[in-house]
């Protein structure tokens, strides 16, 4: 159904409309929602179900040999001559015994309590002296727990695909079909299972970086991990839900009231500059790149070199050197009281408000080259024929550029600015190298008046060592990163149902 | 005659238009380049007062800064670190950032789209909270202040940065692939002998990218090797001349250190921001 | 030079669309086989199903003599020539036809050799040291077809290959590739929407709509004998008129009417013995359907025609050697549109006409098609399902078309008149009356005769040709029906009964011969479980079941087990079932018993009563999986 209607409205009508829509939307788009819980719910349980059913089967139905890979990881492969699989099986179930045993479970043995004793001052019988001797540490123990958790629910998932793999070559040889040779498995890892062998070793370093990490900065945010609790020398211990209580100003800490107004704070500039950021790069990117890509203008190539040359500058270079240039007592400053333009320098960096625009501004010189670079490429590509028409039909330059450029520009380049959204919001270069926060301010608890959330906790974890808070503040900041690229994305979706060129 | 009046008032336009669009790119250029100029020209200054002068051109021009560089400073040192981490970070990211885009964009599979999303939601969490995490692994393989502790924590994580790569791969015609089958390539050798000769430009985007990367990066590099200027990267050992109490002394061998960090990616960039370009807006491949 | 068979194959995708539904057929070997069908037809899909670019859902896939379902693209020995030709961009014109070549690893200098070969036989040898994108449209696909045939390849299949061709480059290369064919001598599958390249190039066409196939045959018959309204109006330029109408038959004539029109036309019976009688009673919908060229506008034709009709002329093409001339058969109608009354007229005879102006038309009736138009199915087959006679049961003697024969008891009534349904393959050709033949022609695989049995008209099928004059038949009585006062009173007997079952595995321990000595040994066997009964199947079936399901699935799925009377038998063990009562048709008997709440049909040759045990004939049975209704077996 077309809605004829809409069609005929104007622009902040349309606006209008859309939010209208949107919002009648939500309720039934929650409605839905919720109503579909118990559905996914069933169909979890039903998945979850099947993980047991087919352990039944397995048990019930298998013969010897597959009943022996329960305990024997890869006995029934290895015993119908699939040797390959059947022993990386075995390999692992052994690799995974001697690690338990001499690794694992005593680390995982203390993760309730997370370690007794710190570390005592012990008579050290060869050197002749007391000394320090530390016995656990509340980090490894948390740490290598978690490690050991992963690992399990790795062994747990191999062991069930060994069980079923058993079963499955069973059935295969009683149906008297013919069961992959180890040099069909060999041969499958190059084309039937190829995204098994290109993926295996990515996500094995996106497990061990960034999946545990991120459950153990998750944990860390439930103990009172702090300067007062540092290991080796201090256990830290469990502590509930007390430091997100603090950070959200209910806390019974003296300063928690403080730390929630500082996230406030903090949380509203990092939005607001995000949002300034990304958007001033984009449209006066688009802007330059438009300029030289007119037709007429010479030495296109030139312009455009001139302008790429900052990106290839490292940025921290450019960014300390600006720091430099425009600190108080910095070049700029100095050279515009030579001149007798002013009297006393110009807090370019360490005034408030004024490093904030400077900021966003020294932003642009940086970031705009980079935006021009991709729009160039794509206004090359924006085919001929439909600026041709709408000069045909009457278009000046600036309706064209309304009504052609930026809504094909938009269209290509939504997920680029959603990158760069994101990307701004957790953008700890710009600032820590231009201002580091500063300058500082008596309501802010550790952080500057032009501090992100990001170098606020760089701030948290250095220099205060508030290991627990700053977790929790990487917490929130994930929430407010994953709401904010949710709904963009959502958003990017419809603009690309609505205003599709291809 | 009217309307070669018209045609000729047309053109004058046009000219004062293209006249003004001159000298805006002038500005702007002029605008982009001076920081650039400044810092050259500061490199050759013979005093050393830090910025706090107020005057342009140096009173003394002199090559003293660059020697210091050499001979004084552990710059060579850094140089060596950041380059040896660039070119195998280069490497290892390249290699995993083709191999995910093309699974992911070519290969069909279960796990797919949950693992797509999985890594769109790590994507958001603030990397330097797992630094922590990170530091305490790399301690227990005795890998940190370590090049090879930064070396992983840099491409480690490479699989996450995909998305662009797996745009490009998305452009080829799908029936390339399915011709190769056919011709009796497995994916592998679909992989190796069409599809990696044809992105030619992603390729070139992400060592690129993942060349530059290390030279800018402070934030894990500084945390990984606290304390041990042996292992810093530039980045780290020039931020810590611009500190207070040695700004001074260092800001002008700061200016030359610049000057010779930028120099060769600046080069290395100019001559092969065609396929840069190319390979970040998705140059499409026509079969 | 491979035969490539179907059967049953499906394509379902996992939100349960169905792009093909049972896809039959047999593709001899040097055969030239075209799907056509407008977009979302599902012939792109069967075609890649063939490559093993799409798996296959269910059903089987032979070529040659291996079952291919799982084999991966580059085993099943074909070759390919894709839409956009797909050819390799960073190759140039020799690596790309000696690429599939030297992944198979043969030496250079064969290598060398066929390519060369190749590109002499296409034309292309000059351009053997350029790359794609440096040629024409016309050239990549020559390059793509030398690189398709360098490999000869048991099959070639082709998709679409030359649509993004211009018109005469498309004209040329179709006569190029039928050209290829000629000369390479292996079978060919093409895919194509336009279905002049179908009727130009294919010695059998598959018509698909909607997944399911419309129609296989060549093209000539797809022509004369379209199956139903969508065939009918896809093949052939310009498209077929269609009319909505009704029949009446009243003695020896049948009007015909046409709506929104004041056309009427009556033609002799004889024209329409074929048609389903039921449409003949002047009120059920029909779509008449009549090509451009079967209207007539020129004098003679008109005055030798007995159906004339009057058409308003709207608007005509004047393509040069001849003038499409589109008329309304309303004269309220405007022509431009398609309706059901606008006409579209080849032959406009020696005249010029004019907008507007009403005229004549002659109508070749003899090459009239006819549909249902709900199911636009033809009611005027090629081959007939039913001959339709008036009867009359007296003392249980059936009598029609002046034959009087006894009703048998299985199929005994009270006294009536109406209407017999005899099934053309119903017609015994080793009865005891004598019939002449008329003729008998060759429709598609089965022989029909036209028979002529005391002046009354009968067709009657048989797998082998008719060539005597006349014949003694009789009737299979447990496929005739009985109508009278809209009520059914003999029926036929279901063809076939369908059995709940499932796929299962048996474990056994039994004693053996192992290594020459009795050891009790397991044994696993695999068979169909309907109710207590267990049939052990061949592996050969397992493997299909395998096959189709996957082995999981297998065991889990709810079969049928489909199976005809004639290959049911009563037996010591089997399905449990209570014998009703027995069918006597009088050379055959047949019983009636219950399994479950259904009803199944047994023969026999003795009397049951009481509980019994049916035993089914493994190798006759067909298996359908009923969730999805796909046809395993």
């Amino acid at each position: 159904m077309v809605n004829l209607e809409y069609l005929k409205m104007s622009p902040i009508q349309k606006v209008w409309f859309r939010l209208k829509s949107f919002f009648k939307r939500l309720p039934s788009a929650f409605a839905a929602f919720f109503k579909s819980i118990p559905k996914k719910l069933y169909k979890l349980w039903l998945a979850f179900a099947g993980i047991f059913v087919n352990i039944g089967k397995a048990a019930k139905d298998g013969d010897w040999k597959t009943r022996t890979s329960f305990a024997v990881m890869g006995f029934g492969l290895i015993a119908r001559k699939q040797y390959l699989r059947g022993f990386l099986y075995l390999f692992f179930e052994a690799l995974f015994i001697l690690y338990m045993v001499f690794f694992g479970w005593k680390y995982l043995a203390k993760m309730g309590s997370l370690g007794e004793v710190a570390c005592v001052e012990e008579w050290d019988e060869e050197l002749g002296v007391f000394a320090y001797k530390f016995y656990d540490n509340s980090l490894l123990i948390l740490l290598y727990s978690l490690l050991t958790v992963f690992i399990m629910a790795a062994f747990v998932y191999m062991w069930y695909q060994n069980v079923k793999g058993s079963y499955l070559s069973q059935q295969f040889t009683e149906a008297r079909l013919n069961l992959p040779t180890t040099k069909d498995d060999i041969r499958a890892c190059a084309d039937k299972n190829y995204h098994k062998t290109l993926l295996s070793i990515p996500m094995l370093g996106l497990v061990i970086f960034t999946v545990l990490p991120i459950f153990f900065m998750i944990f860390i945010a439930f103990t009172n991990y702090d300067k007062a609790h540092m290991p080796p020398q201090e256990l830290f211990q469990w502590v509930g839900a007390d430091n997100f209580s603090n950070v959200l100003g209910g806390g019974v800490s003296a300063n928690s009231t403080q730390f929630a107004f500082t996230f406030a704070e903090v949380l509203l500039w990092t939005v607001i500059w995000a949002f300034f950021a990304t958007f001033t790069n984009y449209i006066f990117g688009m802007i330059v790149a438009i300029l030289i890509n007119k037709k007429g203008v010479k030495f296109k190539k030139f312009w455009r070199t001139v302008l790429v040359m900052t990106i290839a500058v490292p940025q921290f270079v450019s960014l300390m050197f600006m720091s430099q240039l425009l600190a108080d007592q910095g070049l700029l400053n100095n050279l515009l009281m030579k001149w007798g333009w002013i009297h006393s320098p110009i807090p370019f960096l360490t005034d408030g408000t004024l490093a904030k625009v400077m900021i966003i501004v020294i932003n642009m010189w940086i970031g705009i080259p980079y935006t021009m670079l991709i729009c160039s490429g794509i206004l090359m590509n924006i085919p001929a024929d439909l600026y041709e028409s709408a000069r045909m039909d009457g278009a000046g330059p600036f309706r064209a550029y309304m009504k052609i450029t930026l809504p094909y520009m938009l269209h290509v380049t939504t997920p680029y600015l959603i990158t760069q959204f994101i990307g701004n919001l957790n953008n700890f270069n710009v600032i820590f190298l231009l201002t580091g926060g500063e300058p500082l301010s008596l309501d802010l608890q550790f952080a500057g008046k032009t501090d992100l959330l990001i170098t606020w906790l760089y701030k948290l974890t250095v220099n205060e060592s508030q290991y627990a808070i700053a977790s929790v503040i990487g917490i929130f900041t994930f929430i407010v990163v994953a709401v904010l690229s949710l709904i963009l994305y959502n958003r990017s979706k419809s603009v690309k149902n609505e205003e599709d060129f291809m | 005659m009217g309307v070669k009046k018209k045609y000729r008032s047309k053109k004058g336009a046009e000219r004062a238009c293209l006249a003004l669009i001159y000298i805006v790119l002038g500005v702007i250029s002029l605008i982009w380049l001076i920081p650039f100029l400044l810092l050259i020209v500061q490199s050759f200054r013979g005093e050393s007062s830090g910025m706090s002068m107020n005057y342009v051109f140096p009173e003394q021009w002199t090559f003293d800064n660059y020697i210091r560089l050499f001979t004084e400073t552990k710059f060579l040192r850094w140089y060596g670190n950041t380059l040896l981490v660039s070119v195998v970070v280069t490497i290892i990211q390249t290699v995993i950032v083709l191999m995910t885009s093309y699974a992911l964009s070519r290969l069909r599979f279960k796990l797919r789209k949950p693992l797509m999303n999985l890594m769109l939601i790590l994507g958001m969490f603030p990397g330097f909270l797992s630094m922590t995490a990170v530091y305490f692994i790399l301690k227990e393989i005795n890998l940190t202040q370590n090049l090879v502790g930064l070396m992983l924590v840099y491409s480690a994580s490479s699989a996450m940065q995909y998305y662009i790569c797996k745009g490009f791969f998305d452009t080829i015609p799908k029936s390339l692939d399915e011709a190769a089958r056919i011709d009796g390539a497995s994916r592998h050798t679909v992989f190796v002998k069409i599809i990696l000769p044809l992105a030619k430009p992603i390729i070139i985007y992400t060592v690129l990218s993942a060349f530059i990367a290390p030279w800018g990066e402070y934030m894990f590099s500084s945390f990984i090797m606290l304390g041990d200027s042996d292992h810093f990267t530039v980045a780290v050992g020039m931020k810590m001349w611009l500190e207070k109490e040695s700004v001074n002394e260092y800001f002008t061998v700061f200016c030359a250190a610049a000057v010779v960090v930028s120099i060769p990616i600046t080069a290395l960039f100019i001559w092969l921001q065609r396929y840069y370009v190319e390979g970040i807006t998705g140059g499409s491949v026509k079969g | 030079m491979a035969d490539v068979s179907l059967k049953h194959v499906y394509k379902v995708y996992p939100n349960g669309t169905k792009a093909v539904n049972d896809f039959n057929m047999e593709i001899r070997d040097k055969e030239f086989i075209v799907f056509v069908g407008p977009s979302g037809c599902g012939k792109s899909t069967t075609l890649r199903m063939i490559a093993g670019l799409e798996d296959i859902s269910a059903g089987e896939l032979k070529i040659g003599e291996l079952i291919v379902n799982d084999m991966e693209p580059k085993d099943r020995d074909i070759a390919m020539v894709f839409q956009n030709y797909a050819l390799y961009p960073h190759m140039t014109v020799y690596e790309n036809i000696a690429f599939g070549l030297r992944l198979r690893k043969l030496p250079k200098d064969d290598i060398h050799k066929k390519v060369v070969e190749a590109a002499e036989i296409l034309g292309i040898t000059d351009y053997l040291d350029k790359k794609p994108k440096e040629m024409s449209g016309g050239q990549r696909q020559r390059v793509a077809l030398g690189r398709a045939i360098v490999r000869e390849p048991k099959v070639m299949l082709l998709d679409e290959p030359l649509s993004n061709l211009d018109a005469k480059l498309r004209t040329q290369m179709r006569a190029e590739i039928s050209k290829l064919h000629t000369k390479l001598q292996t079978t060919f599958i093409y895919v194509t929407h336009d279905q002049v390249e179908a009727m130009t190039m294919g010695t059998r066409i598959v018509v698909m709509k909607d997944g399911f196939v419309q129609q296989i045959d060549t093209p000539k018959n797809l022509y004369s004998y379209p199956a139903n309204k969508f065939v009918a109006g896809f093949i052939g330029t310009p498209q077929m008129n269609f009319f909505e109408g009704t029949l009446l038959k009243t003695g020896d004539s049948v009007a015909i009417k046409f709506d929104n029109s004041d056309a009427e036309i009556t033609v002799p019976y004889s024209l329409l013995y074929k048609a389903k009688p039921a449409y003949l009673d002047g009120k059920k919908k029909v779509i008449i359907g009549l090509r451009a060229e079967d209207i007539s506008l020129a004098k003679e034709n008109i005055k030798n025609s007995k159906a004339v009709i009057k058409v308003k002329i709207s608007h005509k093409e004047e393509l040069g050697s001849e003038t499409i001339i589109y008329g309304d058969i309303n004269m309220e109608g405007d022509g431009y549109g398609e309706s059901p009354t606008r006409v579209i007229i080849k032959d406009g005879g020696e005249r010029d006409f004019s907008a507007g102006e009403t005229v004549e038309a002659a109508l070749n009736i003899e090459h009239i098609h006819l549909f249902d138009k709900d199911t636009e199915q033809s009611v005027l087959p090629r081959v007939p399902e039913f001959n339709d006679v008036e009867c009359e049961v007296k003392d249980g003697k059936l009598s029609f078309c002046g034959v009087e024969l006894e009703l048998p008891q299985a199929v005994k009534c009270e006294d009536l008149k109406g209407e017999l349904l005899i099934p053309t393959d119903a017609i015994l050709f080793d009865g005891k009356w004598k019939a002449d033949v008329v003729s008998c022609e060759n429709a598609g695989g089965v022989n029909l005769s036209a028979l002529r049995l005391n002046g009354n008209r009968l067709y009657a099928v048989s797998t082998e040709a008719v060539e005597s004059k006349s014949v003694k038949i009789g009737i299979d009585f447990k496929k005739i029906t009985v109508v009278s006062e809209g009520e059914e009173k003999i029926s036929p007997m279901p063809q076939t009964n369908g059995f709940p079952c499932k796929f299962v595995k048996k474990k056994t321990r039994e004693l053996a011969e192992v290594n020459g000595k009795m050891k009790k040994k397991k044994i696993v066997r695999f068979g169909f479980e309907i109710g207590d009964a267990f049939f052990e199947t061949t592996d050969e079936t397992s493997q299909k079941i395998f096959a189709a399901l996957g082995i999981k699935k297998s065991f889990t799925a709810a079969l049928r087990m489909e199976c005809g009377a004639d290959n049911l038998s009563v037996s010591e063990v089997g399905i449990a079932a209570e014998a009703v009562r027995t069918l006597d048709y009088g050379t055959e008997k047949y019983l009636a018993c219950a399994v479950g709440d259904n009803t199944v049909y047994v023969k026999t040759d003795k009397e049951y009563s009481g509980s019994i045990c049916l035993l089914p004939d493994l190798a006759q049975v067909g298996i359908v999986e009923t969730e999805r209704e796909i046809k395993i077996i």
